[in-house]
């Protein structure tokens, strides 16, 4: 599988050409319906988070790289400019709390964590934000 | 978003909220906007057909997490209700789950979804309609 990239402005109206664009590349890659899902939804995630606490609406890019093949994982790296913020810091949310004291949102970074199965953070040479995730192939 | 509105009577009146398409950061608030407007209308049991939703983010979660909390809102069983809404209310409460919006027939996917961060617990899922809108 080549590496392919997206760039992208950052708004919300594009998540779905986000999500489009990792379904249609990782089709050659061995993962279940259910992997692939997940892997959507924890893109969806991390671009979400990079449109509404990274830019904070404002204007910007996001770029998103799909490497295949790297011991068996496939990594899909989610670049931009805002603000150096490492997500996974972030503690758990508690989800023990009752609906009337859990917070409204949240729960996207918990889900990149959960549906991946590695995620890391660098700062890119060009001073901005890089987040990795990582999906392992299927095991047949 | 497609959102469409019918109601139907159970022991109580029920609203069902049917949503098609993909619910996430582009779209959520349109789900609240509209649960807000039902409200202020008198509903106050919602059913959500997610049978027509393909693809919930997180952003999806926010708008079942406020539509639940605004329809409990000074929610308190009318008389004519009788006991049945009032036991109905306990037991609902008992098991952590609300008992003012449900959900109906969620894809896989998103029922994942709602696993993973906890939200299930707090609402009843469905795949019928009639039993779901005679479990209010």
């Amino acid at each position: 599988m080549k590496n392919s990239v997206l760039e992208i402005p950052a708004d919300l109206n594009n998540l779905e050409v986000v999500r489009d664009f990792v379904r249609e590349q990782v089709t050659d890659f061995a993962l279940s319906e259910e992997a692939l899902e997940d892997l959507i939804l924890a893109v969806n995630e991390a671009a979400t988070n990079v449109i509404v606490h990274g830019y904070r609406y404002k204007p910007g890019m996001i770029q998103i790289e799909i490497k295949g093949g790297l011991d068996d994982s496939l990594h899909v790296c989610i670049r931009d400019q805002a603000p150096l913020f490492d997500p996974t810091n972030i503690p758990p949310p508690d989800l023990s709390l009752p609906l009337e004291k859990r917070p409204f949102g949240g729960m996207g970074v918990h889900l990149i964590k959960t549906l991946t199965d590695e995620v890391k953070y660098c700062i890119t040479s060009q001073g901005g934000n890089e987040l990795t995730l990582v999906k392992k192939q299927r095991e047949d | 978003m497609d959102i469409t509105v019918e109601q139907q009577q159970g022991r109580v009146p029920v609203t069902i909220m049917k949503l098609n398409g993909n619910l996430d950061g582009s779209n959520y608030q349109e789900v609240i906007a509209k649960g807000k407007e039902l409200y202020t209308a008198g509903a106050r049991y919602l059913l959500i057909d997610m049978s027509g939703v393909p693809f919930m983010g997180s952003a999806g979660l926010v708008a079942l997490h406020n539509l639940a909390l605004l329809m409990q809102e000074k929610q308190v069983p009318e008389s004519e209700d009788g006991w049945s809404a009032l036991h109905a209310a306990s037991s609902a409460a008992e098991a952590g789950k609300q008992n003012n919006v449900k959900i109906l027939s969620p894809q896989p996917s998103v029922d994942r979804g709602l696993e993973r961060t906890g939200m299930k617990q707090f609402f009843d899922i469905h795949t019928d309609l009639e039993a779901a809108v005679s479990s209010f």
